[in-house]
């Protein structure tokens, strides 16, 4: 159990007021510094599931349902040290951004945990200066753009050293360019922190970082998979709403055409492979 | 009929601290009923543009034509309603402009404020509600009840419900899922085939090259580039230089061309998967 | 691009803007109070020298600072005027039913209005130079002693500092929403008061739920990031006095003796 980091055991959580559960008898188990990506259509219960495990919400009933967190089991009073544990960067960039300034903003996690003042201020300057916004340590909110905002959340949450950060579709709302500077972002430092990201979102070139996809449809996990096993299965992709990568409609097109590329190609390199000793054959 | 920008400038906060260029200088002309994509980065000046097409902005100098109004700085507040009646736009993420008590009052109070009738408003209201891809019974719900993805279409159709003549959307597929973004797509692209002109802004390149017949490329408040999409992306250097990024065929193309696999530069999947059956089956080709 | 000014703080870097905020309200605040030290001509003279030293530290254009002035100069005038007017004394040069003008009226009419003026100048001073942040900072120094009374002070100053923080959120909201309503043919200026008041609905319910959305999605960041309440918290900002902060310091000592002096003669 020492590699596993998060644990779901038969977890089922319901929110007030409706009919069926968002999260069904959930059990999956998530390997320390792995990357997960959670994909699923809207209302799938996915982000139900970040809130989960560090405490937001707490599962119907604690007996039969087990969330294990670091080797914490949640409850009532270990829900402040998994929190500790887990930084969570939400949606909107703006609707997390507390802090006055990006220093303030940063500081604001320490501030929660009574770190002293001097080494707040080192921690800080620190964790500014890794997500690149040193030059923007003391700029307010309102003059920054949405991917400097989540590079913000990002800071804070590597100021108080978690272990897991988990990236609520953190990017969905940016331009791509802000998109792709986050990823690129989050991928380093997860090296450099020796972090388990889990990423929930619709995002195609997201999830395809990840180690391991885990599906929900409706509450239940239906699948999961390294990426492109999952993302070969075309029918799944499109019942859960995220598109079809490029390779593989390009190789449903090309097989339209009569060209048939083999079943083990997957990646765009591949594919070009592939293509490439077609055309010598020729 | 075209949409004309003759030297438009727009200052921010003139004569303050404050002071800043959110237009330099733009004129350039479109046709109507075309599918025009606006793209540039954010700040580039796209958002400030859109808001000149229905005068909710109007130029420091210069002059507009469109929809057969003129504006000028000197334009009057007054009667502008008869232009936003023909040139609307949508917001990014315009779920939050809902405020009803139904989904169907939501779409018709765009009608209503252009003088449609109630029974009309609700005619056309119903029928959009449907174009959409909303199924009847969600026309008496709150539209607060909906799913994030069923608000945006009830956002738009309250817009596309009075079939302005020009409607300019803003990443109007934000967030949504694959299927409904190409649902969207493929509205806004029908609209446009019964005799509008649609006019998107947007980051997603190949949006451009799947439905644009003409793009507008801003940078610093100035129009840097106006062309077809084969000649905007044909440049691999000045879309570089710009940070602009390219529709994923031509990308692809570009894989394949490095590999030795030399095609023409696609826009699009289809032309892609063409050119390299093309290819492949000997078939001579220009 | 949708930059806006909250209050009125604008960017500079004369040594005014490097006062510690405590130091430029505590000095604000003495500096009324100075003003009605004054008592005769020289007083005047003096505090007004001392005021219009504080407007040219600030490295601003004099505009400004008449923006600062400009909305209040009826009200300034209409008070000097009835000073002029209402009060006798001293040489008698026109009297008619209960209106005089002497020379005593004109003087206390030139006190009033370079009194009303001043306190306008060293506000507008303080406001343009300082961030609302450093006032709330300020205040909250200023409110320190309520501790005693059980006063939550450290919840009171990031409520302030929250809501400092939205304004600018909020303020694009709204004018995206009015833009949104506009586009659909919506009239926020036109018609009658009901009309207008009507109008104003598809504005104000977006609004609401935005800020509930806001408020609820914040409440999650902030309860993910630990904050369990203002108790046991350490502070980050905090405000440092430093040697730039002897000018205000002696400034007010200076202005001190010449007032007290000044009223000797």
């Amino acid at each position: 159990m020492s590699d596993k980091i998060i644990n779901f055991d038969h977890v089922t959580f319901s929110y007030p007021d409706t009919e069926s559960p968002a999260v069904k008898d959930l059990s999956f188990s998530i390997e320390k510094g792995s990357w997960t990506a959670l994909i699923g259509h809207n209302g799938s219960g996915k982000s139900t599931v970040s809130k989960l495990i560090n405490g937001l919400l707490a599962p119907d009933d604690l007996e039969k349902s087990t969330i294990t967190v670091d080797g914490v089991k949640l409850a009532a009073d270990t829900v402040w040290d998994i929190r500790e544990k887990v930084g969570i960067v939400f949606q909107n960039p703006d609707n997390q951004f507390v802090g006055a300034t990006v220093s303030d903003d940063v500081a604001f996690g320490l501030e929660n945990r009574a770190v002293p003042r001097e080494e707040m201020v080192k921690i800080v300057a620190q964790a500014v200066a890794d997500v690149g916004m040193a030059d923007y340590a003391g700029a307010e909110p309102s003059s920054l753009s949405g991917g400097q905002k989540q590079r913000v959340a990002i800071a804070g949450i590597l100021a108080v050293k978690p272990k897991v950060m988990i990236l609520d579709e953190s990017t969905s709302m940016l331009d791509p360019e802000g998109k792709q500077q986050i990823l690129d972002l989050v991928r380093r430092v997860k090296e450099e922190n020796d972090l388990t990201v889990i990423s929930i979102t619709h995002d195609l070139d997201e999830a395809a970082l990840a180690d391991q996809v885990l599906v929900m449809d409706d509450g239940v996990l239906i699948d999961q998979g390294i990426p492109r096993e999952i993302f070969a299965k075309v029918d799944l992709m499109e019942k859960i709403g995220l598109d079809i990568p490029f390779v593989y409609r390009l190789k449903q097109l090309l097989s339209g055409k009569g060209i048939q590329i083999p079943e083990t190609v997957t990646s765009e390199e591949e594919l070009v492979k592939s293509l490439c000793q077609l055309n010598l054959k020729m | 009929m075209s949409i004309k920008f003759k030297n438009v400038s727009y200052i921010y906060n003139p004569g303050s601290p404050l002071e800043a260029v959110g237009l330099d200088d733009l004129s350039f002309e479109l046709e109507e009923g075309k599918f025009i994509a606006l793209v540039g980065h954010t700040g580039s000046g796209k958002s400030t543009l859109m808001q000149h097409f229905n005068a909710l902005l109007k130029p420091s100098s210069g002059e507009i034509e469109i929809a057969g109004y003129k504006i000028t700085p000197e334009t009057s507040n007054k009667g502008l309603k008869g232009l936003r009646q023909k040139v609307s736009l949508v917001f990014q993420f315009p779920e939050a402009q809902l405020f009803e008590s139904t989904v169907l009052r939501d779409i018709e109070y765009g009608p209503k404020n252009f003088g449609f009738s109630d029974e009309e408003a609700e005619k056309v209201a119903r029928k959009w509600l449907e174009k959409v891809g909303l199924k009847a019974d969600v026309a008496e719900k709150s539209p607060f009840d909906l799913s994030g993805g069923q608000m945006r279409r009830v956002a738009i159709a309250g817009v596309m419900a009075y079939e302005p003549d020009i409607i300019c959307l803003d990443e109007p597929a934000a967030g949504l899922d694959p299927q409904g973004r190409i649902e969207m797509m493929e509205l806004f692209k029908q609209y446009q085939a019964e005799g509008h002109t649609v006019i998107l802004v947007t980051h997603n390149m190949d949006d451009v090259a799947d439905y644009a017949d003409d793009v507008l490329v801003m940078e610093h408040g100035q129009l840097i580039k106006h062309d077809v999409p084969r000649e905007v992306f044909k440049d691999r250097d000045w879309l570089f230089k710009h940070h602009l990024s390219e529709p994923h065929s031509s990308l692809f193309a570009d894989k394949l061309g490095k590999a030795g696999f030399v095609i023409k530069q696609p826009l699009t999947i289809n032309e892609l998967a063409d050119e390299i059956a093309a290819r492949l089956k000997g078939v001579p080709h220009e | 691009m949708s930059k806006i000014i909250i209050g009125r703080y604008l960017p500079g870097s004369t040594f005014v803007y490097r006062v510690d905020p405590r130091a430029k309200l505590l000095t604000t605040f003495y500096f009324i109070i100075m003003i009605f030290l004054a008592t005769n001509w020289q007083g005047y003279l003096a505090i007004t020298i001392f005021g219009l030293a504080a407007v040219v530290a600030t490295g601003l254009k004099a505009k400004v600072f008449w923006d600062g002035v400009k909305p209040m100069i009826w009200l300034i005038l209409f008070t000097a005027l009835m000073q002029t007017f209402f009060m006798a004394g001293g040489t008698t040069y026109w009297h008619w039913w209960i209106f005089t003008l002497s020379s005593e009226g004109i003087i206390n009419g030139i006190y009033v209005f370079l009194r009303f003026s001043l306190i306008i100048l060293v506000s507008t001073v303080m406001t343009v130079t300082t961030k609302p942040l450093e006032i709330a900072d300020a205040m909250e120094w200023i409110l320190k002693p309520l501790k005693l009374f059980k006063v939550n002070v450290g919840m009171i100053s990031l409520v302030i500092s929250i809501a400092l923080r939205f304004v600018p959120t909020l303020f694009d909201q709204t004018v995206k929403i009015m833009n949104a309503q506009r586009s659909r043919g919506a009239d926020f200026n036109d018609g009658g008061l009901i009309k207008r008041a009507k109008s104003v609905v598809p504005m104000l319910v977006p609004l609401f739920i935005d800020s509930l959305e806001v408020a609820l999605d914040l409440s999650t960041a902030m309860e993910s990031r630990g904050y369990k309440g203002s108790e046991g918290r350490t502070r980050y900002r905090i405000l440092t006095w430093s040697k730039v902060d002897l000018v205000p310091l002696f400034y007010c000592i200076i202005l001190t003796i010449l007032m007290v002096t000044t009223r000797m003669l």
